[in-house]
């Protein structure tokens, strides 16, 4: 038996068919969660977000346009609610990343600029749990426009185009947003794994 | 030259995200094997992005969909959205119909005031998980002194001989709150007001007076203290090193108006104080969580039970001091408790 699509459950559960929309959020929820997980850094909230997206999923669902696709969808309602949580904490302080991005998140730094002067990887000598704590921390501290493409695309590997309705920016624009997020994460990264090393030492 | 790496730099991210064409991904790996400048790029992209791997995200809670599912019954409840079909018919002319108009624009307000209620009401939530969480971290600085000053004792007011922690035990046996114990904390002065006794989740408790705390030797009523404490009934009082168990939650879901309630299920149950969406606990190594199941932490441990003891008449008492068990104190001098119980 076919296993039915999003779109056709909730037209399942839009017509009153029992189950239906239990079935989608079984099938999102964890994945929905690790993505706020990853935006926010903090499981209560991404648990909360999780519950607030899919309760306006259930309450708008005749609003949806079922010639678009649900997925997009549902995370377009995740990551509004996601930015809305951090700007409600805004304890966070971007200035170091955003003191040099442009007007679309492009810092017109380039890969080749990337570990230029890099004769050993420092972070070879880095325990797993400290690469990991080191990542999260980066991430974490990076602008919240380019952490939600770079994790869209590099751990959800969305499709560009989905990217781009869920942040709600032009295809080029997720490109170019998606390599400055890349380039601003491989410095950013560069200097905690130094200034890692250096407590250690 | 500067235009082309441009180019290739685009395609080389897409090339390691996976995102080509195996006609295009076949097209740069010629390209990496023919430019050693490409190759170094290549290299340090791929550097970059490998210990993106390493941010694996925390675990999902394993009854997140679960929770998810309550989470919209309770909100949207009796409030369910139905999906209006669409009526391609004239009805213009009918006063039934404008009456169903007005009917549906009534639905329509109701239904945003269930949406919305529900917004106010987890802001409210969120503020009372973050008021409980101070008022637990008082009590454990509080605990925390206690202990340096009495030997590593947790605050202890002594045992009393097959006594029963539940009022009304079986066989004429004596009472004894559990609630003296925590109460010390307040009555020595070590740090703890009566008003961090009081979860700001719950809507019938209250703070005891602070000029009656000298006067008594336990919470002055049942309503002056909302959260459970450690069973210290038969157990030994000094549990620090090495365990690090819930020493203190929100009120234990099994226990309602100084009675078991066997109708309860107390693995999936979580304390009334939250709307039942968790509780905050204290563990004695001073971490303070919000926790979203009784069950509630890596050693699986039941917050609310000793073991796989599923009824509850006031004599149990845990056995071992790595297995938490969160009772409520119901003080004698609470009119309620001193009316039922007999001595």
């Amino acid at each position: 038996m076919d296993t039915p699509t999003d779109e056709k459950l909730l037209q399942d559960y839009l017509r009153g068919k029992p189950g239906s929309f239990e079935l989608l959020v079984r099938r999102h929820a964890q994945e929905l969660f690790q993505f706020v997980l990853r935006f926010t850094g903090d499981s209560v909230a991404a648990e909360d977000v999780v519950q607030e997206s899919l309760l306006q999923v259930h309450t708008s669902a005749a609003t949806f346009d079922p010639t678009r696709r649900f997925k997009p969808w549902l995370f377009t309602i995740a990551a509004n609610k996601a930015r809305d949580y951090l700007r409600r904490r805004s304890r966070r302080h971007e200035v170091p990343f955003d003191a040099h991005l442009g007007e679309e998140g492009d810092t017109g730094r380039r890969f080749i600029h990337l570990l230029a002067s890099d004769i050993a990887a420092p972070d070879e000598e880095l325990l797993i749990d400290e690469k990991r704590r080191v990542v999260r921390t980066v991430l974490e501290a990076m602008p919240e426009k380019l952490r939600e493409v770079l994790v869209l695309a590099y751990y959800h590997r969305f499709p560009y185009k989905d990217i781009g309705e869920i942040v709600d920016i032009p295809l080029g624009t997720v490109k170019s947003r998606l390599h400055a997020a890349v380039v601003a994460f491989g410095e950013a990264y560069r200097e905690a794994v130094v200034e890692s090393a250096k407590r250690t030492t | 030259m500067e235009h082309k790496k441009q180019v290739s730099e685009e395609l080389l991210l897409d090339f390691h995200l996976d995102r080509l064409t195996d006609e295009d991904c076949s097209w740069i790996e010629a390209e990496l094997r023919r430019d050693a400048d490409l190759r170094g790029i290549s290299d340090r992209l791929g550097r970059v992005l490998q210990p993106l791997d390493h941010a694996r995200p925390g675990p999902v809670p394993a009854s997140l969909a679960e929770n998810v599912l309550a989470y919209i019954a309770r909100s949207t409840d009796p409030l369910l959205p139905i999906p209006f079909p669409t009526n391609s018919r004239d009805r213009s002319r009918s006063p039934f119909l404008h009456m169903r108009e007005l009917i549906a624009v009534a639905a329509c307000i109701l239904l945003l005031v269930g949406v919305a209620v529900p917004g106010v009401s987890e802001l409210r939530g969120r503020s009372q998980r973050a008021l409980c969480a101070n008022n637990l971290s008082s009590i454990f600085q509080g605990a925390s002194a206690y202990q340096q000053a009495f030997g590593d004792s947790l605050p202890f007011a002594g045992g009393v001989a097959a006594a029963s922690w539940l009022p009304g035990g079986e066989g004429g046996a004596p009472y004894a709150s559990n609630s003296r114990h925590p109460y010390l904390l307040v009555k020595l002065n070590y740090g703890p007001k009566p008003k961090d006794f009081i979860c700001p989740g719950s809507s019938i408790a209250e703070a005891m007076p602070t000029d009656q705390v000298a006067a008594h030797d336990d919470f002055g009523a049942a309503r002056n203290i909302s959260y459970d404490s450690l069973n210290l009934a038969g157990a030994s009082p000094n549990l620090r090193p090495p365990v690090a168990i819930a020493y203190i939650s929100d009120a234990n879901p099994l226990f309602v108006g100084a009675r078991f309630n066997d109708a309860v299920d107390p693995s999936c149950t979580n304390s009334a104080a939250h709307g039942g969406r968790g509780q905050s606990v204290l563990t004695l190594n001073g971490t303070v969580q919000f926790v979203r199941s009784p069950i509630y932490d890596a050693t699986r441990d039941n917050l609310w039970t000793i073991g796989d003891v599923r009824r509850y008449r006031g004599t149990e008492s845990t056995t071992r001091n790595d297995d938490a068990f969160l009772v409520p104190g119901y003080p004698i001098t609470d009119p309620m408790i001193r009316a039922s119980y007999k001595h």
